[in-house]
C-alpha cells in the first residue's frame, strides 16, 4: 500500500529537517529513564498536610485517609509496570519477616551462635 | 497528486512509529520498501512488542494520522503531507504499551517509539514515586472537573525534562495541523494527559475506590466525595452541587501549598547591585601617593591613646578629593535582572542572554525561551511599585538593567531591596553592604582602671578564695578589679571596621551629605540623621566609668542609653580584650594539663581549660558549647584538677592547703553513670558523691557529705525536689551538664537552680544555643544574672526581631554579645580538626531504669538457680538464653518481656506497643535519644547498628516519636532493591535521611555509609573485629570528616565487666573474641555470678 501525498497551502514547521535521515533521528540511546528509587522529594500529602474538609472524628469523610490508599494503590501499579518496588509505601508483608540472607562471612558469623535467634 | 513517498529509513526494515497528538498515541509503520503498513500488519507488529494481548484486542479501531515527511529524489528533497494508516490509543494504553517496549528497543522500533517509551518510563517512575496530586478545575462557569496532575520538581528533574524536550525526534513533531511544533508543548500534553488517565485506569476496576462514586450520588454528599468521584472515575466531571465553587475555591487554597513547597524549584528574577567601576589610579592611596594627597586634604596629628602609646590615626583618604575627582554622587551603579531556578543545582541566566538567545532547543518545559521572557516582564512589572527606577527600564522591549545613580543606590540597599525580598524577588548586593562590622556606628572603648595581665591577678582572686582562705561569694570576687562589676574607664569611638575615626574625620566625611562615601578604596554607607546624632552623641557623653556588666548592656543596646546612636560593639584592652576576643592564651600562661589527669588533653581542649580558667578567675559564668565528642567533659574534670593542684602549689609550705569546695553537677539522669566513670577514670584523685536514687541522703547529713566531696552529681529533676537539701552546702561551682535542659527559664528547675549560690558557674551544651533564643536567655540568666536584660527585655530586644522579623543584624549583633562567655568549637573547625585523629571511639555509660534492673535480676537469679541442677548441653542452654535476655533488657525492658512462642513476630511485637510507652523505660534509650538530637542541631548523620531486629523497629518508632526525623531501618528481611534505595537516599547529598538504623548482621560489611560521621554501637558485639567492621560502613574511603564511634555499655551489668575484660585485654579476652558467649557457659555458677550480678552503681530514676 502506498500512502497518499498531498499539497497544502498551509507550510511546514520551519525548524523541520527536510532530510530524510535528520527528519527520522536517531535512536535517543542516551535517554535512560531512571528507576524511581528512593522518594527524594516530601511524599505529596505529606506537602499538602491537613484537608479543608470535616474530619472524620467529626462525621466527615475519612478524605486523607482515602487518598493515601489511591496514592499506594496507583504508585504500586506504576511500580509493577516498571518492574520495580514502589516508593509510597506499602504494608509490610510477612515474607518481609523471613530470614534475613546470610551476609557476614562465616568465620565472622560462627564468633555468635545466639545471633540466629537475636536477629 | 501522489508520489512515491520517501518514508523508510536508511535500515531496510520494518519500523514502527509514533506522534502524540491530541490526546492520543498514533502508531503506525513502514515497510522495508516504504510503504505504510496496512492496518492488520501494523496490528500484528505493534502486537508482537507487547506483552498483554489483550491490549491490541483492546483498541477500538483503525485510524490514520497526517504528517509533514520529506518527500522528492536525487537530494532534492522537501516536506510534503502525508496520510498513513495508524493505531490510535489512548494515554493509559500508551502507557502499558510503551513500558513494554525494552531500553534497548529491538530493530523494528523507531527512534519515536524508543523516544516515547522513554517518557512513558520517566512519568511511571513519578507515579510510582508517589509525585502526582489531584486537582480541580473550571471548564466553563457552571462547571468543575477533577483532574491529576504531575508533580514535575526543580534541579534534576528538569534538566531531565529539558534533555527529553531536546532529544525529541524531529517525526514526533511533524503532525500536520498539530496543535503545536514545539517539543515542549507536545512532552507537555503527553505528561498531563498520561497522568490522569493512567491514575484514572488503576483504580477504575478496584471495588473498594468504586464505592465512592455511589457516594458521590447521595443527594447530601461531601464536596470531597463528589472531587474524589471525579477523579477516580472515566467522567471527570463533578457531580452538579451548590457547594461546588466554595469546596473548589478550598481545593485550590490546599492545593496551593504545593506550589508554596515548590516554590523554590522555580525561577525567581533577581536584582544585583554592582559597584561602578573606577580607573586604577582613583582606588586608594598607597603608602606611596599618600604624601601627594596630604597636600589637598587636612589629616588629624597623631593622638595619644590613653595608656601613654601614640595611636596610629589612619592616614586619611582626602575624602572631598576623591569625591570630587570620582564625582560620587553623579556615579553610575547598575542594577542588573538576572533568572535564577532553585532546586538542587540553581542556575543563573542574565537576562542581557535571555533576550539574545532566540532560539534555545534545549528550552525547559514550561520555562521555554519564551516564556522565560514573558516571566521576566512580568516579573519586572510586579518589581517596578517595590522599586520606581526598575520602571525606566521597562522602556526598552528588552529590559535587561538599569542605571541608578549613588542616592538610588543607597536606597535600592536600605529600602528598596528589602520590599524585593519581602515580595520573593531575590537580592544580590556587594558584600560590604551586608557586613555590619563594616557599617560606620559609634564603639565603645572600655579601660580597666586597674591594668592587669592575667599573670598580675592577685592570687586569692586567681583562686577564687579570699585571703583567709574561705570562699568568697560571687559578689565579693566580681565586685573589685575584675569581673562583670569591675568599674571601667570608657569612651565612645567613631569606626568602620577596623577604621577608627576622629569626630573632626567623622563630621568632614558626613558633611559631604552623600550617603555612600568611597573612602580608601572602599565604600562606605553614612546615614545622615545618624551621623547627626552621633555627632550630638559625643559632644555629651564622650567618656566616663561605668561597670563590664553596663558596658555590655549599652553597647548592645539592652539599657537603651544610645539615644537611636548606631553602635557597633564593645571593644577594651588588657584582661577585658583577652575577655572579649576569647583568646586568653595569646596574654596569659597557657595551662598545662593537670598532672593527676589520666591521659592527654588534646590542643583545643588545652584551650578549653585556659579559657574556663580564665573565666573563672574573672568570676565570669562560662559556656561551654563544643560539639559532642569533643570532650566537654574532661575539660570540666581538669579544670577541677587544675584548680585543686594551683591551691596547692600557692599554700605556703607547712601551710594547710586550702579546700576548694565542692561543684555541684546537674546532669540528665541517663548519663550520671557516664559522669562517674569518666571521672573515676580520668581523675582519681577527684572524690565524687552522687546525690540520686530513693536512697540519697538528706539535711545535714547531705549537706556534711556534700563538702567532704569534690563533686556532687545530682539529675535536673531533683533540683527543684530537693532544693532545701542543695542549698545547705557551701558550692564552689554549679554546672550543668546538657545544659539545655533548662531551656525553659520558668520551669520549676531552672528557677531552682538558679536560686542556688556558688562562686563559678559553667554550662555545658552541645547545642548551638544561639539559636534557640529562649534557651540561650535561660542559660546566661544562670551564668551571669542580669546580663541579657530581664526575659522580657530579651523579648523586645532580640528574640522578636531575630525570630519574628528575622532581623539578621539583631542576629549577628546578639551573636556578638555572648561571644565572650560561650567557647564553641566544631568537629570541623581547621584547628580542632587537625587535633582530631580520623575515628574517635568512646564509651557512652548508660544506667539501667528500676524496670530494666528488677527484670535483669530477675533472669539473673531464675538461671542461676537453675543451672545448679543442670549439666552439659541443657545447662549450657539455659545460660546462652539468659545472656541473650540479659542483653536485651539492658537495650529496653519490651524485647526481654515478648512472648516466646513468637520469635519472628519482632515488629507486630513491637508495634503492639504505643510508642508513648516505650520512653522512660532504658538508660540506654534514653541516652541515644539525647545524643541523636544532638546529631541533628549539629548538622550531622548517623548509623545506629543493633543486633536485635526488634530493637530496630523500637528504636525506629522512638526516634521517629521524639525527634519527627525520617528514618530508615534495614535489616535481614529488606530486600535487596529496597536495601539499595535506602542506601542510595542516605548518601545522596542533602539527604532528608540523617539517620539511619542497622541490623548489625544485615548491614555491617559491605556497605558504603559514608554520609555518616556518626557510628552507635547500640548494643555490642564484644568482638572488635565485627565492630570495626561495621565503624568501617562510615570511616572508609570517601570520608571526609572525622568519624565519632559511640559504644554504649549499661553500668554495673554484664556489659560493663565484659568491656572492662576486653578493654584491659585480659587472658579472657581472646576468649571471649573467639567464641562469642561460649565462654560463659565454661564457668562454674559462682564465677557466673560475678559477672552477671547487678552492682549497686547500676540504676537510675528515669
Amino acid at each position: 500500500m502506498n500512502v497518499t501525498t498531498e499539497e497544502s497551502p498551509v507550510s511546514p514547521p520551519a525548524d523541520l529537517p527536510t532530510d530524510a535521515d535528520a527528519f527520522w533521528g536517531s535512536t535517543p540511546a542516551d535517554l535512560v529513564v531512571l528507576p524511581p528509587g528512593p522518594a527524594m522529594e516530601l511524599p505529596v500529602i505529606d506537602q499538602l498536610g491537613a484537608a479543608p474538609f470535616k474530619k472524620p472524628d467529626k462525621g466527615g469523610f475519612p478524605f486523607l485517609g482515602f487518598l493515601a490508599s489511591v496514592y499506594e494503590h496507583v504508585s504500586t501499579t506504576a511500580a509493577a509496570e516498571l518492574h520495580v518496588p514502589a516508593v509510597v509505601e506499602s504494608a509490610e508483608s510477612d515474607s518481609v519477616e523471613a530470614a534475613s540472607e546470610e551476609i557476614l562471612p562465616p568465620e565472622v558469623h560462627q564468633t555468635d551462635p545466639i545471633e540466629e535467634r537475636a536477629e | 497528486m501522489t508520489e512515491s513517498a520517501d518514508l523508510a529509513t536508511s535500515s531496510s526494515t520494518l519500523r514502527l512509529h509514533a506522534n502524540w497528538h491530541l490526546s492520543w498515541l498514533y502508531v503506525w509503520g513502514t515497510t522495508a520498501s516504504g510503504d505504510a503498513l496496512a492496518p492488520a500488519e501494523l496490528r500484528e507488529a505493534v502486537g508482537e512488542l507487547s506483552s498483554n494481548d489483550s491490549l491490541i484486542a483492546s483498541i477500538a479501531g483503525d485510524s490514520s494520522l497526517t504528517l509533514w515527511m520529506p518527500a522528492g529524489q536525487n537530494g532534492s528533497s522537501h516536506l510534503a503531507q502525508r496520510t498513513v494508516p495508524a493505531l490510535q490509543l489512548g494515554a493509559a494504553d500508551a502507557i502499558d504499551l510503551l513500558s513494554d517496549v525494552p531500553i534497548h528497543a529491538p530493530a523494528n522500533c523507531g527512534p519515536s517509539v524508543v523516544y516515547w517509551a522513554a517518557m512513558a518510563r520517566f512519568i511511571l517512575s513519578r507515579i510510582a514515586a508517589g509525585q502526582f496530586y489531584p486537582d480541580i478545575d473550571q471548564p466553563r462557569a457552571d462547571a468543575f472537573v477533577g483532574l491529576w496532575r504531575s508533580i514535575i520538581g526543580g534541579g534534576a528533574r528538569i534538566d531531565q525534562l529539558t534533555q527529553f524536550a531536546a532529544a525529541m525526534p524531529p517525526s514526533c513533531r511533524a503532525i500536520a495541523n498539530g496543535e503545536s511544533s514545539e517539543a515542549s508543548v507536545i512532552l507537555e500534553s503527553f505528561l498531563t494527559t498520561a497522568v490522569d488517565s493512567f491514575v484514572r485506569r488503576a483504580v477504575s476496576n478496584d471495588d473498594f475506590f468504586s464505592r465512592v462514586h455511589d457516594l458521590a450520588r447521595e443527594e447530601e454528599s461531601a464536596g470531597e466525595v463528589r472531587w474524589l468521584s471525579s477523579l477516580l472515575g472515566h467522567d471527570r466531571s463533578i457531580v452538579p452541587h451548590r457547594g461546588n465553587p466554595l469546596m473548589a475555591e478550598q481545593i485550590r487554597s490546599w492545593i496551593s501549598r504545593l506550589d508554596e513547597a515548590r516554590g523554590k524549584q522555580s525561577w525567581r528574577l533577581c536584582f544585583e547591585l554592582t559597584e561602578p567601576e573606577f580607573d586604577e589610579d582613583d582606588v586608594a592611596p598607597t603608602p606611596e601617593t599618600l604624601p601627594a594627597l596630604e597636600a589637598i586634604t587636612e589629616i588629624e596629628p597623631p593622638t595619644e591613646a590613653a595608656d601613654g602609646a601614640e595611636e596610629v590615626t589612619p592616614p586619611i583618604t582626602p575624602v572631598t578629593s576623591v569625591m570630587d575627582e570620582l564625582d560620587g554622587q553623579d556615579a553610575v551603579w547598575t542594577l542588573k535582572f538576572i533568572l535564577e531556578s532553585g532546586g538542587e543545582e540553581i542556575q543563573r541566566q542574565d537576562s542581557a542572554d535571555l533576550w539574545a538567545d532566540p532560539a534555545d532547543p534545549a528550552g525547559i518545559i514550561g520555562r521555554s525561551v519564551s516564556e522565560r521572557r514573558a516571566h521576566l516582564m512580568a516579573e519586572l512589572q510586579r518589581a517596578v511599585d517595590l522599586c520606581p527606577p526598575i520602571g525606566r527600564a521597562m522602556e526598552s522591549p528588552t529590559p535587561s538593567f538599569v542605571a541608578l545613580n549613588t542616592n538610588e543606590a543607597h536606597q535600592f540597599m536600605r529600602q528598596w531591596a528589602g520590599k524585593l525580598l519581602d515580595n520573593a524577588f531575590g537580592v544580590i548586593v556587594p558584600e560590604w553592604a551586608k557586613d555590619r562590622s563594616q557599617r560606620l556606628g559609634m564603639l565603645l572603648e572600655v579601660r580597666p582602671e586597674f591594668d592587669a595581665d592575667g599573670d598580675e591577678l592577685p592570687p586569692e582572686l586567681a583562686n577564687g578564695l579570699a585571703a583567709n582562705g574561705a570562699a568568697k561569694s560571687p559578689t565579693q570576687l566580681s565586685s573589685g578589679k575584675f569581673g562583670l562589676d569591675s568599674l571601667l574607664d570608657f569612651d565612645w569611638r567613631i569606626a568602620v571596621g577596623e577604621l577608627r575615626l576622629s569626630p573632626a574625620e567623622f563630621q568632614q566625611i558626613a558633611s559631604s551629605g552623600v550617603p555612600l562615601v568611597r573612602y580608601r578604596g572602599k565604600w562606605m554607607e553614612i546615614d545622615q540623621e545618624a551621623a547627626g546624632r552621633m555627632v550630638d552623641f559625643m559632644a555629651k557623653k564622650n567618656s566616663g566609668k561605668m561597670t563590664l556588666a553596663e558596658a555590655f548592656k549599652t553597647a548592645f543596646g539592652i539599657n537603651r542609653a544610645n539615644d537611636g546612636v548606631p553602635i557597633i560593639g564593645i571593644s577594651g584592652v588588657s584582661w577585658i580584650d583577652n575577655f572579649l576576643q576569647q583568646t586568653p592564651a595569646a596574654r596569659l600562661e597557657n595551662l598545662k594539663q593537670p598532672t593527676e589527669f589520666q591521659g592527654t588533653l588534646r590542643n583545643y581542649q588545652l584551650r578549653g581549660l585556659d579559657w574556663l580558667s580564665f573565666l573563672n578567675r574573672l568570676g565570669i559564668g562560662a559556656c561551654l558549647a563544643d560539639d559532642m565528642g569533643l570532650g566537654k567533659t574532661i575539660q570540666l574534670i581538669s579544670l577541677l584538677l587544675h584548680e585543686r593542684e594551683m591551691a596547692a602549689k600557692d599554700t605556703p609550705e607547712g601551710k594547710p592547703v586550702p579546700k576548694i569546695g565542692p561543684t555541684l553537677l546537674f546532669a540528665p539522669t541517663s548519663v550520671v553513670g557516664n559522669w562517674v566513670k569518666e571521672i573515676g577514670r580520668f581523675a582519681k584523685p577527684l572524690k565524687v558523691m552522687i546525690h540520686h536514687g530513693p536512697d540519697r541522703q538528706s539535711g545535714d547529713k547531705f549537706a556534711e557529705g556534700a563538702m567532704e566531696n569534690d563533686v556532687v552529681i545530682t539529675s535536673y529533676a531533683l533540683a527543684h525536689r530537693d532544693l532545701e537539701d542543695l542549698k545547705r552546702p557551701t558550692w564552689h561551682r554549679i554546672a550543668l551538664d546538657e545544659a539545655q535542659k533548662i531551656k525553659n527559664p520558668s520551669a520549676a528547675a531552672a528557677v531552682a537552680i538558679r536560686s542556688l549560690v556558688a562562686q563559678h558557674r559553667v554550662a555545658m551544651t552541645g547545642t548551638p544555643i544561639e539559636n534557640h533564643l529562649s534557651e540561650l536567655w535561660s542559660i546566661m540568666e544562670m551564668l551571669n544574672p542580669g546580663l541579657l536584660g530581664t526575659a522580657s527585655e530579651f523579648r523586645e530586644r532580640f528574640a522578636v526581631p531575630i525570630e519574628k522579623l528575622a532581623d539578621r543584624d539583631r542576629a549577628m549583633q546578639l551573636r556578638e554579645m555572648i561571644r565572650p562567655f560561650v567557647l564553641r568549637r566544631t568537629k570541623t573547625d581547621p584547628q580542632v580538626a587537625a587535633d582530631l585523629p580520623e575515628k574517635m571511639e568512646m564509651k557512652v555509660f548508660c544506667n539501667l531504669s528500676a524496670e530494666q534492673a528488677a527484670i535483669y535480676e530477675r533472669i539473673t537469679s531464675d538461671m542461676l538457680g537453675q543451672i545448679d541442677t543442670a549439666k552439659g548441653i541443657r545447662r549450657r542452654g539455659l545460660i546462652l538464653a539468659a545472656l541473650t535476655r540479659l542483653k536485651q533488657v539492658c537495650n529496653h525492658p519490651v524485647l526481654a518481656m515478648k512472648d516466646p512462642d513468637a520469635p519472628r513476630n519482632a515488629k507486630k511485637h513491637s508495634q503492639s506497643i504505643p510508642v508513648a510507652q516505650l520512653f522512660g523505660r532504658s538508660g540506654k534509650c534514653e541516652r541515644l535519644l539525647e545524643m541523636l538530637e544532638e546529631v541533628i542541631e549539629e548538622g550531622d548523620a548517623a548509623i545506629i547498628f543493633t543486633q536485635y531486629r526488634e530493637m530496630g523497629h523500637l528504636l525506629e518508632s522512638m526516634i521517629t516519636e521524639r525527634l519527627r526525623q525520617p528514618i530508615q531501618f534495614l535489616h535481614g528481611g529488606t530486600p535487596a532493591l529496597g536495601r539499595d534505595a535506602m542506601i542510595e537516599r542516605f548518601q545522596k547529598p542533602g539527604s532528608d535521611i540523617r539517620l539511619f538504623i542497622l541490623s548489625l548482621r544485615a548491614g555491617g560489611l559491605g556497605l558504603n555509609l559514608t554520609a555518616a560521621n556518626h557510628v552507635f554501637h547500640f548494643d555490642r558485639w564484644w568482638n572488635p573485629a565485627v565492630e570495626s567492621q561495621a565503624t568501617d560502613r562510615a570511616h572508609r574511603i570517601g570520608q571526609t570528616r572525622k568519624v565519632l564511634v559511640h559504644k554504649f555499655v549499661c553500668v554495673g551489668t554484664l556489659e560493663e565487666r565484659i568491656d572492662r575484660l576486653l578493654s584491659d585485654k585480659l587472658a579472657l579476652a581472646d576468649q571471649i573474641v573467639s567464641s562469642g558467649d561460649e565462654w560463659l557457659t565454661n564457668l562454674s555458677t559462682d564465677e557466673l555470678r560475678r559477672y552477671l550480678s547487678l552492682s549497686n552503681d547500676a540504676v537510675a530514676e528515669f
